[in-house]
């Protein structure tokens, strides 16, 4: 079997174009960082990160960062810790492997009415449970 | 009236050319490659993740240099650094908003990639270096979230590291594996801070590299622009 073919792009975007094209969403991140940084720093350090450890003082209402509340709930929700367990383990299986499932040539996921439904049920679920672990 | 110079710099480039063909990889990877037309903004993010990781990176040793990894002095010193330390409030905030910005920005990276049908052959080990990729990023952010020994750190720790406490047989070693203990301690602390400043940025690197190599050698994956026929 040959290796595959990079297609040949006689016309495109030249040197700086295509690093300043980059460029141009990096100063657009920056200005929000900056912002984030210097206006709203209660954002990022605040509650009961301001108090040092105390092993013997546990704190009300401790949650995970907000990107591990989705699975955080996950396993709230589930009454067997052990099959949730399982069940996000076969889903992060399924995410990795990915490509290897899905064999499809269609790249368009607007002609693939079921993907495009099975992909918006995932990233609702996750975002719905984060705002469910979030609020409870 | 510097023509000697510019004569001194193009006899270096040549001297370097001659042992590594640095002039021919200039050519192939910069000057003369080309990127399809009309790239929307979502290709970005790959380049921008590799920004803010670059950025992890500088704000991390700077804080390597005050930090003092011990239960006794690990908040004292982040409270020096804030406090004291020129500019240590904002090398420390960066650090701190920066990793949540890297999860959000590898997370829409992803959701694009899924989108576009990137990953499909033949980028497979590309999305799987991904996925090893967004793996340790959330491992780093957990493995630094205890360094600063606040209480949020440590009781958010405990809980997240008791995780694997229903899995029959190995749980309960599990977690004693990674506590160091059967509760937070502080070997807890030092090898947490083990992994969050070398073991996992150092593999990351690596992933980084590969991930690049790959986007490179594949070419950038087709937009809705391109034809069926230049993806063989």
């Amino acid at each position: 079997m040959t290796m595959f073919q990079k297609p040949k792009l006689p016309k495109g975007m030249r040197f700086p174009t295509f690093i300043m094209e980059d460029v141009l969403v990096i100063f657009i991140f920056m200005a929000v960082f900056c912002g984030v940084v210097f206006f709203f720093p209660q954002l990022i350090v605040f509650g009961d990160a301001e108090v040092p450890a105390d092993p013997f003082n546990t704190p009300e209402h401790i949650k995970p960062e907000w990107y591990f509340l989705a699975s955080y709930q996950f396993l709230k929700i589930i009454p067997s810790e052990f099959g949730a367990l399982i069940l996000m383990s076969v889903a992060a299986l399924l995410f990795v492997f990915l490509p290897f499932i899905d064999r499809s040539k269609e790249n368009n996921i607007l002609k693939r009415p079921v993907f495009l439904t099975l992909v918006l049920v995932c990233i609702i679920g996750f975002v719905g449970l984060t705002v469910w672990g979030y609020l409870s | 009236m510097f023509s000697w110079l510019n004569d001194l710099i193009n006899r270096f480039i040549d001297w370097v050319h001659y042992r590594t063909g640095i002039k021919d990889i200039v050519k192939e990877q910069i000057t003369e490659y080309r990127v399809p037309p009309k790239l929307n903004k979502w290709y970005s993010l790959g380049g921008l993740s590799l920004f803010i990781f670059g950025l992890q990176l500088v704000t991390g040793v700077l804080l390597l240099v005050y930090y003092v990894p011990s239960t006794d002095s690990a908040f004292a010193s982040i409270q020096r650094i804030m406090l004291e330390i020129p500019y240590g409030w904002l090398v420390r905030l960066s650090h701190a908003a920066g990793s949540h910005m890297m999860v959000v920005i590898i997370m829409l990276h992803m959701v694009s990639v899924i989108f576009m049908g990137s990953y499909k052959k033949p980028r497979e080990m590309t999305w799987l270096s991904g996925c090893a990729l967004i793996t340790l990023t959330l491992a780093v952010c957990f493995t630094g979230y205890l360094l600063p020994w606040s209480q949020l750190s440590y009781w958010a720790t405990t809980i997240a590291t008791s995780i694997p406490e229903p899995i029959p047989v190995i749980g309960p070693f599990l977690v004693k594996l990674v506590r160091g203990g059967d509760q937070i301690n502080p070997d807890t602390l030092n090898r947490f801070f083990a992994l969050h400043v070398i073991v996992i940025p150092a593999v990351m690197l690596a992933l980084v590299g590969f991930h690049l190599f790959l986007v490179r050698v594949l070419g950038i994956s087709g937009s809705r622009d391109s034809k069926p026929e230049d993806q063989r």
